[in-house]
């Protein structure tokens, strides 16, 4: 079975060690801005949240790839792109839900998280273990959807005054 | 069950690959009055700039459709349908059919001026046109319409070294994507990139003596080598609708939301149909390639019994401009409905810059300049009609980008509610 990406938010501190690591190993360089993952802060919140590709399938940037520079790898369950058709038009960057994709202006391509060919060096690297490496089954995405819901209550509380 | 499929773009070929899916047994036939397979029009800017090879544009090889077992008939056009004996005709021969499925796509909308049959005036839709406009020499070019055509024409041109004019008759470019404000700042990109944008300005003719030598606006003669004909695209539906297939009010061909003309056994998909807006409600030629891609699938489900809706077509822009990144969903303000009351909410965060236009708390438009990470959870309200008084109350209270709202919005969301 593929393995997926499942984000604790509770457990993550925003250290940021994710966002350097990714970097360093897709683009050889510690740059943050370069990353795969990114961490959102609402500081006074104190929510922190790493923000990755989820894999979607289907993919709404697959969907919308003009080219089908964008497509699903079965065996590892990811979206892969294919740099040699890509137009970078940047329609995957505006309508991924996560703006978990990104065009790297060093590099002058399109990323995305591929998973690190299935050994993800985030997970390896997250000292809390909010980034985790687990089994794409029904119960592991179901986790991930209630983290979510968790989350949103949590942000509820600080963003909306009662109605009325 | 035979089924023969008219158009070899991206409505066909999805539809006909949806079909062999389903039906291993399917007699498939698709037919075009190009002669190459399948290849991406959105790729030929890119192509033109000399950043993309020409074979990468292409999508499918021969042997792609032989391995589907698809047959395929190219360089010969269909004169004719006769849905009584379910036959169409093509150039030199004719075939019977069970299913048939028109997807002939568009075409360039002809300007009533004079001039544009000389050498070196060229719409920009077909592989054809680009590998013309590839080859012709000269300095100056002058680009007729601004729409992300038309612009990325002009961006394609002029990083091959020549000399662009961009001439819109209204106000401002691309003027059905963006409104005032970012139609600015994409103008100041394209000059300050050396491209001369004329806006307000209508091209009267095309002058020279067999080749183009330049253009006579109400303003200007300006000297060029070359014309591109950026005025848009229009349903291509003349054969569908002498062959008694239904046209609706915007000039489309009318589908149910199966993909099924009025005609038994007729299905139709991509530009050459109209559809309803996702975000609106209303009718639309959406022109687009995921539309035409979802449109053709619904096509192929329909085809082979396999009852499957299409929920409507959503409306995005996403072009590169000299690598700054122009983005727009839905409506904009200026076409927006006189009888809403409008409200723009605009900000500019350091060089990036965001537009929500919001009717009656919904979203029904997003634009942006620069950073676009954000869009793409917006869109998810916008298709899902979401109210937005409490995402609008978070909007107001925290900067836009990076606002985990949105994100939790489209998690909740989830993205198979953008599928058919
Ligand atoms: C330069 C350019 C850039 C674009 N960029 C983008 C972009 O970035 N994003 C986006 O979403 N969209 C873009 N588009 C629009 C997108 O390409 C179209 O929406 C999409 O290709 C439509 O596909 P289709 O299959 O419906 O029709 P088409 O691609 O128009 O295909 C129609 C087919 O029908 C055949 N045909 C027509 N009549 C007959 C006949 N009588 N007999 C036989 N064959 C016939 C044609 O030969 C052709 O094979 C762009 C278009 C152009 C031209």
């Amino acid at each position: 079975m593929p393995k997926m990406l499942v984000v604790n938010y509770d457990k993550c501190t925003g250290c940021r060690l994710c966002e350097l690591v990714c970097s360093v190993k897709h683009e050889g360089v510690s740059n943050p801005s370069r990353a795969r993952i990114h961490i959102t802060k609402w500081e006074m919140e104190g929510i922190m949240m790493p923000m990755v590709c989820n894999q979607c399938e289907p993919a709404p940037c697959i969907d919308a790839c003009p080219t089908n520079a964008r497509s699903w790898d079965e065996h590892l369950g990811r979206v892969v792109i294919d740099y040699d058709r890509c137009i970078e038009c940047k329609t995957c960057v505006a309508v991924c839900p996560f703006g978990a994709v990104s065009f790297d202006h060093v590099a002058g391509r399109i990323i995305s998280c591929d998973l690190c060919d299935g050994d993800p060096a985030c997970v390896n690297f997250c000292e809390t273990e909010a980034i985790q490496y687990v089994d794409a089954s029904e119960i592991n995405k179901r986790r991930q959807r209630e983290a979510a819901e968790k989350l949103y209550e949590s942000m509820r509380k600080f963003t909306m005054a009662p109605a009325g | 069950m035979k089924v023969i499929v008219i158009g070899n773009g991206v409505a066909g070929n999805t539809a006909s690959s949806t079909i062999r899916r389903l039906d291993g047994q399917a007699e498939i036939t698709i037919i075009s009055e190009e002669i190459y397979p399948e290849y991406s029009p959105c790729a030929l800017p890119q192509y033109l700039a000399g950043e993309l090879s020409r074979p990468n544009v292409f999508l499918r090889t021969k042997r792609d459709y032989s391995r589907e077992r698809t047959k395929t008939i190219f360089g010969q056009k269909v004169t004719s349908i006769s849905p009584e004996d379910r036959r169409v005709s093509l150039d030199t021969t004719s075939l019977t059919y069970d299913k048939l499925i028109i997807a002939t796509g568009s075409k360039p909308v002809m300007l009533p001026i004079k001039g544009t049959n000389l050498d070196g005036v060229f719409p920009l839709k077909s592989l054809g046109d680009a590998d013309q406009i590839f080859h012709y020499t000269g300095n100056t070019a002058v680009i007729i319409g601004s729409g992300p055509i038309g612009v990325e024409t002009s961006v394609a041109l002029s990083k091959r070294g020549l000399q662009i004019y961009l001439i819109e008759v209204l106000n401002r470019i691309m003027p059905r994507v963006f409104d005032e404000t970012p139609s600015s700042l994409l103008r100041g990109i394209l000059e300050e990139r050396g491209v001369r944008v004329l806006t307000g300005e209508k091209v009267i003719s095309i002058v020279g003596n067999g080749k183009v030598e330049g253009i006579v606006t109400d303003k200007h003669r300006i000297k060029c080598d070359m014309v591109v004909l950026g005025a848009g695209m229009k349903p291509n539906i003349e054969l569908a609708q002498q062959s008694g297939v239904n046209i609706g009010a915007l000039g489309g061909i009318a589908v149910t939301q199966q993909m099924m003309t009025n005609l038994d056994n007729i299905y139709a998909c991509g530009d050459c149909v109209e559809t309803e807006d996702r975000a609106s409600g209303e009718h639309t030629l959406s022109l687009l390639w995921h539309n035409a891609r979802r449109q053709g699938e619904v096509a192929g489900y329909s085809c082979s019994g396999v009852p499957k809706s299409y929920l409507g077509s959503e409306n995005i822009t996403s072009l590169d401009i000299f690598g700054v990144h122009a983005v727009s969903f839905g409506s904009i303000e200026a076409d927006g409905n006189q009888h809403q009351d409008i409200e723009v909410i605009e900000r500019f965060l350091g060089k990036n810059y965001y537009r929500l236009i919001i009717a009656q708390s919904r979203l029904i438009g997003a634009q942006s300049i620069g950073n676009a990470q954000d869009m793409g959870a917006l869109l998810c309200a916008l298709i899902r009609r979401d109210n937005l008084s409490e995402i609008k109350r978070a909007i107001d209270k925290k900067t836009l980008p990076l606002n985990p709202l949105y994100y939790r919005i489209a998690r909740c969301l989830g993205p198979n509610i953008r599928r058919l």
